[in-house]
């Protein structure tokens, strides 16, 4: 009983979670916040997306001073929580994960490239492809196309002027993407890809307890995130989401700090 | 992963984003008007983050979102809408401070002096003017912070000096002419 009821509180946290957010930041509380998520000042510090600052820097040759500790605040925050952005704040996730896993198409060509983009490196060759890009493009290009910058922009305009933006129409777009080759959030999203690189190493992290596994694979179809527990693979992109832990039948998943794992 | 496999992901990456960068070569839009005191267009587009807190400051709604309309790269940057609103940088409520160079955390839109602001100027279409067509109307002329970029002609008729022209947007928000006889422009404009 206890159970359900946790399961239920987590589901609907995670999908509410960042709605609240984007109302706060958007309605500020006694002006608390200020910005969007891209560059947010909380109080008296300000924190900024780490992949707009490197495509920022790239794009202009040279170093965007003003984002630069902001930036790497959020990187000292993924060493030490890993990629908790990508689960519970990012208002893009929920939907990409409740509408992505949709296959539209069956085709031939769609088949290959969903096998070459099912692989593990997938998300760091496109973070590298953005990085060139903006170098040789010379503006920040995946910062047109993130669903995260659109849904804030536009919440914020609507917000603002009551109108919305035609580029809103990049999320059914990249959602049909993902439908179509492979999950977003694990596979393409290279916000996503710079966070794991720097959650390689964070403390926090979901073990299967051996004695009571029964390997029944089940944390494993329950990822978003495709994080393959009972081998300990894709262990970075894990975004803290809890359902592993609450779907276990055994109650074999425990969270640990690494070095106990 | 092999590397072929590598360099054909590398190159669907790359192709996606060039051809998105060819979309607004093909579909140009007019130059838009930015705030006051920002960076030349295209160190603008490479630096600016798309954050659009200069559009949650900006005390008279004049910055507004570009929207797909206005060009694939400048997609999700402030422009000056005078639809919405006009610049007070030069003569209001920003007089004494620049508020959204004061929230860019990139030096998209860095504070310049109020005397070297010039975000473009206003081109006036005398078929819609109504004093043009012999009404009684000189709203811009009453609205105009800057002495010296209205002047009549015939006592009756607005004339524009691009020169002397900020191009606030004052006198295209207030023309009363439907449509608009005024339009801002970014001509003249004057960016670091």
């Amino acid at each position: 009983m206890k159970d359900a009821y946790m399961k239920r509180l987590v589901r609907v946290g995670r999908g509410f979670l960042p709605v609240l957010i984007l109302l706060f930041i958007v309605y500020p509380v006694l002006e608390l916040t200020y910005g969007s998520i891209c560059v947010l000042t909380v109080g008296t510090i300000t924190v900024s997306c780490p992949l707009g600052f490197l495509q920022t820097s790239l794009a202009s040759h040279g170093l965007i001073l003003g984002l630069l500790i902001p930036a790497s605040a959020i990187v000292v925050a993924t060493i030490l929580l890993g990629r908790l952005f990508c689960g519970w704040i990012c208002p893009a996730g929920p939907i990409m994960q409740r509408f992505g896993n949709v296959h539209m198409f069956r085709s031939p060509v769609i088949t290959r490239l969903r096998a070459v983009s099912s692989d593990d490196k997938t998300r760091a060759v496109l973070l590298l492809s953005v990085l060139a890009a903006s170098v040789l493009l010379r503006y920040p290009v995946f910062c047109l196309v993130c669903p995260v910058g659109i849904i804030y922009r536009n919440a914020i305009s609507l917000a603002r002027y009551g109108s919305i933006g035609i580029d809103l129409l990049f999320i059914p777009m990249l959602i049909f993407l993902e439908g179509s080759l492979t999950p977003w959030c694990s596979h393409i999203c290279p916000l996503g890809a710079l966070l794991s690189i720097f959650s390689r190493k964070n403390p926090i992290v979901p073990a299967v307890n051996k004695a009571r596994c029964t390997s029944c694979s089940i944390c494993e179809k329950v990822c978003k995130m495709k994080v393959t527990l009972l081998s300990g693979r894709n262990l970075e992109n894990c975004s803290k989401c809890l359902d592993c832990s609450l779907q276990c039948p055994t109650k074999a998943i425990e969270w640990k700090k690494r070095a106990q794992a | 992963m092999k590397r072929r496999d590598f360099l054909r992901l590398f190159g669907v990456g790359l192709v996606t984003f060039s051809f998105f960068d060819i979309l607004p070569r093909v579909f140009r839009g007019r130059p838009l008007v930015r705030p006051p005191g920002s960076r030349v267009e295209d160190l603008f587009n490479a630096v600016c983050v798309r954050c659009v807190r200069c559009v949650q400051i900006c005390p008279t709604s004049v910055i507004a979102m570009a929207t797909l309309g206005d060009g694939f790269k400048e997609l999700g940057t402030p422009k000056i809408d005078p639809a919405r609103g006009s610049c007070e940088r030069i003569h209001g409520r920003c007089a004494e401070q620049a508020r959204c160079a004061q929230v860019c955390p990139t030096g998209a839109i860095l504070d310049v002096q109020k005397e070297n602001v010039k975000l473009g100027s206003t081109v006036i279409n005398t078929g819609k003017c109504i004093a043009w067509q012999g009404g009684p109307c000189l709203t811009c002329y009453e609205v105009c912070p800057v002495i010296g970029a209205i002047t009549l002609f015939d006592e009756s008729r607005p004339l524009f000096n691009e020169n002397i022209c900020v191009g606030c947007g004052r006198c295209a928000y207030a023309c009363p002419a439907e449509p608009k006889a005024l339009t801002l422009t970014s001509k003249g404009e004057r960016r670091t």
